[in-house]
């Protein structure tokens, strides 16, 4: 296909992608504090997204390989990193139409392994990375999460029993809110800076940089941008579900899921394995309701969440791969694609709106009738 | 897989998970008394002392979270 065509077609495409990431993840920074009260709903979303743009700005240290070293990237074309795009997009929009966190990382990972495979067979995938860098820590990163909140929890709750029951809750709201804003700065300099790889090594690979270059300003720029205002928009579905639709939050569990959260993503990102930040919150969002005497945790949701994980690679691995092909086929092949794709987020954000979460009902009680241990959250700090 | 570091990082972020919360409600813990106190009348030098040394420690964790996140 004419690059002139195509190389606009995926710099629209991962910003499309840095959108659906941004509203996807809103939930991990601030849906427990919107579910405790510490944060307004629309304050919530507007504090996370001038914080996404500001961490975009902070760093330029963008990825060096699109796929992380997972496919060899000699293999990878326009037309793989469009299919790969697609295929993330697709997953993501789905996942979010049923409320379901899961990792916009891995959704990208995932989209490219399936795009590079159809494109230049099974020897150009590293599997050997994809278990060191995808499905360890993907298990890792929501044990070691849950464990940190689930303690945390528990030690919160017992170093405060005898603090007064009016004080406690607004302490640890006001900790919420320092937390929250910490991990929102932190995921846009993670997660923007990804697609501001993506856009510059295609740009590289088109000819129109020169190789080693940097981000130019434009894309550092619509990177922000793009994720910022995904973020803005709010994710509310997803926000519902972690915040209210795993288990009882109130301001303890509430700081300790966030506080632990960010500080294992923090840790081990300067340590030098970056574990998911969808994985990391949900998990101690499970860890904290575990932690809490008498908790209240809703299994169905949890299963259903970790199911969404297991088949995050392949489900998005498939649509990557059904779009790189097409998308190989030529020009026809290629705007088929990108017409699909728009048809489809069409059609998700009409279903949406027959059953819309929003600012204004996203701490409604959900779906899922609470079957086992329905006490409530002892101790008065909610 | 280097299960070595795998370790270190599961070891240091709970580490660091856990004892940003435990300070924390130490904090919180040290000014209820405090407040407590002094709607009393009194006042209360380890709970505010508690208090003081808790946030500032968190404080500092804050400004080390935001220095990892720019140093990257």
């Amino acid at each position: 296909m004419d690059l002139t065509v195509l190389v606009p077609l995926v710099v629209v495409t991962a910003l499309v992608f840095d959108f659906t990431n941004g509203f996807h993840d809103t939930a991990n920074a601030m849906a427990t504090s919107i579910a405790t009260g510490a944060l307004r709903p629309k304050v919530a979303v507007a504090l996370s997204a001038v914080l996404n743009l500001v961490g975009a700005f902070l760093s330029v240290e963008v990825a060096k390989t699109i796929s992380g070293g997972l496919v060899d990237d000699a293999a990878i074309t326009p037309e793989v990193v469009f299919g790969g795009l697609i295929g993330a997009i697709v997953w993501n929009l789905l996942t979010w139409y049923v409320g379901l966190p899961s990792s916009s990382s891995h959704a990208l990972f995932g989209g490219l392994v399936g795009a590079t495979w159809v494109a230049a067979g099974s020897d150009a995938v590293h599997f050997a990375k994809l278990v060191e860098k995808v499905l360890v820590p993907a298990v890792a990163a929501p044990v070691v999460a849950g464990v940190a909140g689930g303690i945390a929890t528990y030690l919160a709750f017992r170093i405060t029993r005898r603090a007064t029951a009016s004080r406690t809750p607004r302490g640890f709201r006001i900790g919420q809110i320092a937390s929250a804003s910490l991990l929102s700065l932190a995921h846009g300099t993670n997660d923007a800076q990804k697609t501001m790889g993506i856009i510059t090594l295609t740009l590289i690979s088109a000819g129109s940089l020169p190789t080693g270059s940097g981000p130019p300003t434009w894309v550092i720029v619509s990177a922000g941008l793009a994720i910022a205002a995904g973020t803005y928009l709010g994710g509310w579905r997803i926000i519902r579900t972690l915040g209210r639709g795993i288990t009882d939050i109130g301001a303890p569990q509430g700081f300790a899921a966030q506080t632990s959260a960010t500080a294992v993503i923090l840790t081990s990102s300067h340590l030098g394995i970056a574990l998911s930040t969808t994985h990391v919150c949900s998990g101690g969002i499970l860890g904290a309701g575990l932690g809490t005497p008498q908790a209240v945790v809703r299994w169905g949701t949890a299963g259903r969440m970790v199911l969404a994980w297991l088949i995050t690679l392949p489900a998005a691995g498939v649509a990557g791969a059904l779009a790189g092909a097409v998308a190989e086929s030529g020009t026809v092949g290629t705007i088929a694609v990108a017409v699909l794709g728009a048809v489809f987020g069409g059609a998700v954000f009409l279903l949406s709106r027959r059953n819309a979460v929003s600012a204004h009902n996203v701490n409604d009680i959900p779906v899922e009738p609470v079957t086992e241990s329905a006490a409530p959250v002892a101790g008065g700090h909610r | 897989m280097n299960w070595g570091s795998l370790g270190e990082v599961v070891v240091a972020a709970l580490s660091t998970g856990i004892g940003a919360v435990v300070l924390f409600a130490l904090g919180v813990r040290g000014w209820s008394d405090h407040a407590d106190a002094r709607q009393a009348g009194g006042a209360s030098a380890m709970g505010l002392g508690l208090a003081v040394v808790s946030f500032a420690l968190c404080v500092a964790l804050v400004g080390v979270g935001i220095w990892v996140i720019v140093a990257k």
